[in-house]
């Protein structure tokens, strides 16, 4: 869909998003990450699995899927982002322990 | 209104069909087209086989980023579609594809054969090759490499061979470099996201008169879009703006004009695969008015 029309304001804001999250860095909750992101460290393949499956698109929560939707989507992502079959074996196994 | 579904079937833990369908719902009429339809089988830790109609493996972006619920702007960079397109979008053929450990590194590769393309009476490409109208097969590939987190450079090529007019075959040869950077910190309160394709494309010339120039057409963009997913505003977390540079060099003759775009747009994710797209594009094409427009897009990914 085409809208022709002034959008000066648009632009800048979008250009500006940077700058008003900086604003936001006396807010940053770290107590609260650290914690869950502990917790969820514990499990084997989840580093692998933030570091591989956030590089191309976001990421869903592992409980977005059932075991055995995730051995498809997991399948279909290790041919299609060339995973080595070991990453993506740890992941898989993390995904179906975390969902 | 388009809708784009995808079929995964795993018919075996070593083989597996995937096959999209984009139907375009438009006025009244219905368009429906295959985008892939793929059979692959594993046949062990480094190697994968694929056969059918598949995504171009040495073009990054149509092969990992076009869906619209990755894509970060409502379009493709201009070199990525059109009668002009300098790379092809899917193919018919058969793939060998995997990927490699190197100790703390990624490697990976893609090799392909398939059809090759066709070449239309002005000299541009169409890449359409359902049935191989030239009896002459397309090679390519596309090696990345992947150092560190969040870094991976590859480089792509193809090579083929179309007729001219006069039924002489000219030989295609195009290169693609892409590189990709992700960051996600608390330093920078969320993550960057940073792409760049290049493609260089140069067909032989041709001894008919109406295409006497030098037929190379060369172009690409550069994206980087951010997001403060990690910001202590939870207001601000869902969004994300983009910014994208995307140009076009085409060969000196007559219709062939040179593009250049700037593309700023601000995101809002709903939901991880869903999302509202708005974008402004300063449009600079030679020998076009002032082309700008404020484009939207709403998106929604399975
Ligand atoms: C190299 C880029 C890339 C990487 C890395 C990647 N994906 Fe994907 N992912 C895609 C693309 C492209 C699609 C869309 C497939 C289509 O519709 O053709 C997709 C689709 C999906 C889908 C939707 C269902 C499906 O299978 O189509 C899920 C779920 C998914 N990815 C999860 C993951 C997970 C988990 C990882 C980490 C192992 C991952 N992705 C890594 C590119 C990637």
């Amino acid at each position: 869909m085409f809208i022709k029309s002034n959008t000066k304001l648009f632009v800048s804001l979008s250009l500006l998003l940077p700058l008003i999250s900086a604003c936001s860095l006396l807010k940053l909750n770290q107590q609260q990450d650290t914690k869950r992101v502990s917790q969820v460290l514990q499990k084997p393949g989840v580093q692998l699995w933030a570091d591989n499956c956030s590089r191309c698109h976001t990421m869903r929560s592992p409980d977005s899927y059932s075991d055995a939707q995730w051995d498809v989507a997991i399948l279909h992502m290790r041919i299609r982002a060339n995973l080595t079959a070991d990453d993506a074996k740890e992941i898989v196994e993390y995904l179906k322990l975390a969902n | 209104m388009l809708v784009i579904p995808i079929f995964l079937w795993r018919l075996r833990d070593d083989l597996i069909f995937e096959g999209e369908l984009e139907l375009e719902l438009e006025d009244d009429i219905t368009h429906v087209s295959l985008e892939f339809a793929q059979l692959s089988y594993l046949f062990n830790d480094y190697v994968t086989i694929g056969v059918g109609k598949f995504l171009n493996p040495s073009n990054y972006f149509v092969e990992r980023l076009h869906p619209t619920w990755i894509n970060k702007l409502p379009d493709r960079p201009i070199t990525m579609g059109g009668v002009n397109s300098i790379q092809a979008g899917s193919q018919l053929g058969l793939q060998v594809r995997g990927g490699i450990p190197i100790g703390t590194m990624r490697g990976e590769y893609a090799f392909y054969v398939s059809n090759g393309p066709s070449m239309r009476d002005d000299g541009t490409l169409s890449f359409e090759d359902f049935t191989d109208g030239n009896n002459n097969k397309a090679v390519g590939g596309r090696i990345g490499w992947l150092p560190f987190t969040g870094f991976e450079l590859g480089y792509g090529f193809k090579v083929a061979g179309v007729d001219d007019l006069n039924g002489d075959r000219l030989n295609v040869i195009t290169h693609v470099i892409d590189l990709n950077y992700l960051q996600t910190s608390k330093f920078l309160l969320g993550n960057i996201d940073i792409r760049g394709q290049y493609a260089n494309r140069k067909i032989d010339r041709s001894s008919s008169p109406t295409l006497a120039f030098e037929n190379k057409s060369s172009g690409g963009y550069a994206q980087i879009a951010y997001r403060p997913s990690l910001s202590g505003l939870p207001l601000l977390r869902d969004f994300e703006s983009v910014l994208r540079y995307d140009w076009i060099e085409l060969p000196d003759a007559q219709d062939f004009n040179d593009e250049q775009r700037w593309t700023v747009g601000l995101n809002y994710y709903l939901a991880a695969s869903t999302m509202v797209k708005f974008a402004y594009q300063f449009d600079d094409k030679q020998g076009v008015p002032n082309d700008d427009a404020l484009i939207f897009q709403v998106t929604s990914g399975f």
